[in-house]
Formats: structure tokens, sequence, C-alpha cells
């Protein structure tokens, strides 16, 4: 099959354009034809009138037909064949006898055949009144009259015309076969123009602009816009890629800053083996703080991505488990603090998501309360269901509380608030970056309330499985 | 000399101040917020002040800006991870006298730091040199009439200070504000102990006196009395 539409669309043309000369070709020819054989029959009858003029009364005997000879003027290739229809024979040219009978019978006046290897067509005016009767007395004579014309110059003739016909319909295809071409080729234009301009397309310039031939074309506008859509799309990742690393970017210096300098101090001078433990065993401390940022700042990039990417490893997950499992496992954590982490089911909710993603999330917002929370103090986990679409999840400290101030971006990546910078115990501000990417890919919402020196309530609420 | 350093990356901060006593034998203060390091740069008296932008409280350009607005002259060095050129331009302008982008080499901030506070001090070569008596920063030693000079490093640090300040009068005061950190009780007593080493080991036997005393009003280093 052809894979061009281009090539499609012109075939279809050709096809529909061969049906439509065929037929008007056929149309003409035939009406050629018919118009070449009437004017024969129009002569043929005139020929056999002309000569049926010249059967006349007899003169010696009223009921008798007489021909007149001497003013015949037919044509030496002419068959004629005049006959009483009461028996006798007039008149005839050369040995043809035509089959009276066979004549009458069929009812068409004139017939083709074939005498002595020529084609001809003959009329027969049978029991024609003969012209001009002087003598009115006795009743109307009536003759026989047979006439015959060659025909095969007729039927060359008509062949040649069938054969001009066709001849000229094939050059009119080839020639609309040519224009179809272009016409097609010129049709499909705006469409490779769009094709082309969507082929420049890139994360760094700004609009994607329609080319004039689209916004023109009532069917590539759709196309058009969804390219626009789709190149905004393409924009907004990049600048969000970019934002990150931006972000990232004041991290990571610093954090590469602090191993440098630590390094290049013990480069200088000399120290005392113990110093050179000590600023190793420091060195090793600014690594690993690296190392859990670069982790971090993947993790939360993997999290936004796999939520575009949507594969199949979304399955329904236990709430309840889930939670659990967070808390079993920040445990030791909990212990050194000596706080308590209860939790309160209410209902058996399951959610669709990722396990990994949802144990992330409970095990960063369960670390952040636990941080927060003064020793021997309480962390509760309420879990329950609010409707039948939707649960949820609460985390209630008594911890410092978060300033007001600090609320509305406590989810922006790399956010600290001043009161929390110690970065020493604190992370780098992306744990809620985290969690909130988190929630967002499960559809559902996260919120936290604070009140200083009170404490801090972190509210997931998210969508169930139906 | 007395150099703050303003950071709030604990770490980081440590290193620095360790480094800079260590190489320049400056003494130096640490403020881990920006309301914390205006305040010391304010009571204060430095020769230098390492600054970084991002701060908790006020932030860095703040800071600076401040410290400007009250007519504050002390150089001041930023440290930022902002390397462009807008930023760098909006830096030098509101008042920085040197930046150096995040991270950076421990070597060149030590060197940057002591042209800033030879700069501060009107001071553009190494080597002070008052009479015969010749001080190196780079090898933080002293020469007179070409024979070095064996001297602790307090003892150091006070005739460096003499000597870029040289000519004028310092008040002890001015010698404690720039010899001690914020922590070290601050006696004067000690800084008499320490000149009259310096005399000792600077001017004893020397056909030219460069310590001067002024009664009631300070020291002075200087060339043009004889003994």
């Amino acid at each position: 099959m052809i894979s061009s539409i281009r090539g499609r669309v012109i075939v279809l043309a050709l096809l529909a354009q061969f049906f439509a000369t065929s037929c008007a070709v056929g149309v003409a020819i035939w009406y050629v034809r018919r118009a070449i054989w009437a004017s024969v029959d129009s002569e043929l009858q005139a020929r056999a009138v002309s000569l049926l003029a010249l059967v006349g009364q007899d003169d010696n005997n009223p009921y008798a037909l007489d021909f007149d000879a001497a003013q015949m003027n037919v044509p030496l290739e002419d068959l004629y064949y005049i006959a009483d229809p009461r028996g006798p024979v007039l008149r005839g040219s050369s040995k043809w006898v035509p089959d009276a009978k066979n004549a009458a019978a069929n009812r068409q006046s004139t017939w083709n055949f074939d005498y002595g290897g020529i084609a001809y067509r003959a009329k027969a005016l049978i029991n024609a009144p003969i012209l001009d009767q002087e003598d009115m007395k006795v009743p109307q004579l009536r003759v026989n009259l047979f006439y015959a014309m060659p025909v095969a110059e007729t039927e060359s003739r008509v062949k040649q015309a069938a054969r001009d016909a066709v001849l000229i319909g094939l050059m009119a295809l080839a020639v609309s076969a040519v224009l179809t071409w272009w016409a097609v080729g010129k049709g499909m234009a705006p469409l490779m123009e769009l094709a082309g301009r969507a082929d420049k397309i890139e994360a760094t310039r700004a609009e994607f602009e329609l080319p004039p031939g689209t916004l023109r074309s009532a069917e590539l506008m759709p196309l058009g816009r969804a390219l626009q859509s789709l190149a905004a799309r393409v924009r907004a990742a990049f600048d969000r890629e970019r934002q990150f690393l931006s972000d990232a970017a004041h991290e990571l210096k610093t954090t590469v800053a602090i191993q440098k300098s630590t390094l290049q101090l013990l480069e200088q001078g000399k120290a005392s083996e113990e110093e050179y433990r000590e600023g190793i065993a420091r060195a090793l401390e600014d690594t690993a703080r690296t190392e859990k940022l670069v982790a971090d700042m993947l993790l939360l990039s993997a999290i936004e991505h796999a939520q575009q990417a949507s594969d199949g490893s979304m399955r329904s997950c236990s709430l309840a488990e889930s939670l659990e499992l967070a808390i079993d496992r920040l445990q030791p954590l909990a212990k050194m603090k000596s706080v308590q982490v209860l939790l309160t089911r209410r209902g058996a909710p399951r959610v669709i998501g990722r396990e990994s993603e949802l144990s992330l999330l409970w095990t960063n917002l369960l670390e952040n309360s636990i941080q927060h929370s003064p020793i021997d103090s309480n962390v509760i986990v309420e879990m329950a269901d609010v409707d039948n679409a939707n649960c949820s999840v609460r985390i209630t400290d008594s911890g410092n509380g978060i300033p007001a101030e600090d609320l509305p971006h406590v989810f922006e990546r790399f956010y600290r608030s001043d009161s929390s910078r110690s970065r020493t115990t604190g992370g780098f501000g992306l744990g809620l970056s985290i969690a909130k990417a988190v929630v967002d890919g499960l559809g559902g919402t996260i919120r936290i309330d604070s009140t200083l020196q009170k404490g801090t309530i972190v509210e997931v609420m998210l969508r169930k499985a139906s | 000399m007395h150099v703050l350093v303003v950071e709030d990356e604990e770490r980081l901060a440590q290193n620095l101040a360790k480094a800079i006593q260590k190489n320049a034998g400056f003494v130096v203060d640490i403020a881990l917020n920006g309301v914390d390091g205006f305040h010391l740069a304010s009571e204060g008296v430095f020769d230098a002040i390492i600054l970084d932008l991002m701060l908790p409280g006020m932030s860095g350009t703040e800071v600076l800006a401040n410290l400007r607005k009250n007519g504050d002259k002390t150089p001041v060095l930023v440290l930022t991870a902002k390397e462009d050129k807008s930023s760098v331009i909006a830096l030098l302008d509101s008042g920085a006298d040197d930046y150096l982008p995040k991270p950076f080499d421990l070597g060149e901030l030590l060197a940057r730091l002591k042209a800033l506070i030879r700069r501060g001090k009107g001071q553009a070569s190494p080597q002070l040199v008052v009479g015969d008596l010749v001080l190196d920063f780079n090898s933080r030693s002293a020469k007179r009439g070409g024979q070095t000079v064996e001297l602790s490093p307090m003892e150091y640090r006070t005739l460096e200070y003499l000597m870029m300040r040289k000519g004028t009068v310092v008040s002890k005061e001015e010698l404690l504000e720039h010899l001690y950190d914020y922590n070290w009780e601050k006696f004067s007593n000690v800084i008499e102990v320490y000149i009259s080493t310096l005399r000792r080991k600077i001017d004893a036997d020397k056909s030219e006196r460069l310590i001067h005393t002024l009664r009631g009003r300070g020291y002075v280093l200087r060339t043009g009395e004889p003994q």
C-alpha cells in the first residue's frame, strides 16, 4: 500500500478522473456512432426513395408496374432489388435477393449484411405506394423496394472516431494527472510548513508561532494548537528543571565549599597526627552531608518525573500498613528522644500509589515531627476515612511550632525557617518538598498548621482506591 | 588584625577562622546569622569582614547596606554562590570591596583578605618599611638592619599593627580592639608587656628608636628620633 498521503490522494483523484473520462469517452463514442449511422440511414432512405420514384404505372397495363431505367442514377457499388409484391421481379442489381420475409418479420426496415465479402446496409420499403400514380381508377399500386449501400467506410469512420475519442481522453487524463500532482503538492504545502516549524521547537525558544499556511487551514489548526500546547509543556518542564538546579546550586556549592575548606585547611602547614585524624573525620562528615543532599535532590527529581511517566507500578496499597511501616522504621530515632508515636485507625482505606513513595512520605513527615518534638513527648498519627472518596492522615506533634511567616513557604524547595537553621541537625529543606511531590502525584492535598510553642499539625488528604 | 566572619554554615565558619588564624595570625570572631553579624560589626572594631550573603535573620546584602549607611568603612569581602554578573555588580556597587564565589580556594581567600586589609590601611605592598625595620606579611617576619628579629605571634601582631598605622598614635584601647577577639578579657596591662618586649627586641642597641610612648595617649611607631 502506498504509505504517502500525497500518493494516496493522487491515486484516488486519478482513479476518479479515469472513471469520469471513461464515461465521457464512452458516451462520446456512442453518440458519434449513432450520429454517423443516422446519417448513413438518411442517405440510404434518400437513395431508396429516389429509386422508388422511378417505379411507375405501366402505360399499357395500369395494373402493372413499370421501371424507368433510363433515369436511373444508382452508384455502382449500391445494390437494389425491386419487386412487385404480387410476385414478379422488376429489376435487381447483380444477384442480390434480399430476404423479404425476414425483413418484414424483423420489423426493422434497415439491417446490415455481408454480400460477396462486402459489408452493406440495406433499407426495405415494403408495400410502398408508387409515387405519382397517374391512373387513379385502379387501386394504389405498391412495390417492394430494397436498397443497400456498402458501409465499410462508415464502419472505419466510426472506429476512427472511437480511437480519436480514446486518445483525447487519455491525453486529458495525463494532463489532469500532472495538474493533480501539482495541486495536491501545493495543498500539502501548509502541512509540510507546519511540520518544518514544529521540527524547530526547542525548550529554550519562546512561543511556538503557527505558520501562515496553518492559520488559513481549518484542518491544520487543531494540530497546530496541539503542537503549541506541547511546546508550552516542554518549555514548562525545562523551566522547572532549570529552577530546580538553580535552587540546588546554592546548596551544592555551599556543601562543596565546606568540604573544600576543611581539606585545604588540613593541607596548609604542618599538623599533628591528631589534627589530621580529626580533620579527616570532619571531611567525612561533610561528605556524608553532600551525599544526603545529592540523594534528596535526585529523589525529588525522580518523584516528579515518575509522576509524568505514569508507569504501571501504581497499585492499591493499604494506608494503615504504610503508616505502620514508617512508624516502625523511625522507632530508633523516637526512642532516642523518648518520643512516643501513637497511631489511631478509623476504617481501612486503600489508596492507589507506589508503596515506596507512600513509605517515603510518612517517613519524611514523621521524622520531621519527631525531630521537632521535645524529649518525652507524643506524636499522634490519626488515620481515618473522610467520606466515600477520600481518606486522611493527620500527624500532630508538640514541638516548637513553625512561625506564621514561614508557613506558606514550608513546601518550597530548600526552604528553611530561620529558627530551624541548624544545618547540622536539620536537613536541606527538601523533606517537605519531597512529601508534597509525593502527595501531588497521588492526587491528594497536604497542609500544615502550627502554633508557636504549642505544636504542629500536618494533614494529608488522599483519594481512596475505588 | 581583627577579622569578623559572618557565615551561617558553622563548619565553614570554623574552617575559615582556623585558616585565617593559622596562616595570617589574625584574630577572628564568628557570627552565625545576619543580626549577630551586624551587631558585632557595628559594636566592635574590625580590620576586615568576611560576609556570606545567604544569612538567616538579616541577609548579607542588608548587613552590608546597613553598615555602609552607618558610615562604617571596614573592608568587606563577600562570599556568595551567585556568580552572575548582575549580582556581582550590584554587590560591588552597594559597598563590598571584594567577592569570592563558593566554593573558593582557601589560599585565594587568605590572599585577598590580606590584600584587603593592606589596602584598608593604605598599604599597597606586602612589605612594610619604617626606617630600617622591614616587616614581611607573607612570611610574617621582621628584620631590623637586615637582621631577622624573632617574634612570638602576639608580638608580631602588635608590631604589624603599629607599622600599619605608622606615624599615627595608637591608643591602648585601639590595640586591644585589633589584637584580641571578642572573648578575650581585655586587660590593657597585656599591651604594655608586649610593647616593652617589642622595644627590647627591636629598639635595643639601635641608633634610632622606632617605638615611642606618648603618655596618656598611646604608642606610635615612627622614625626621626634618635635614642
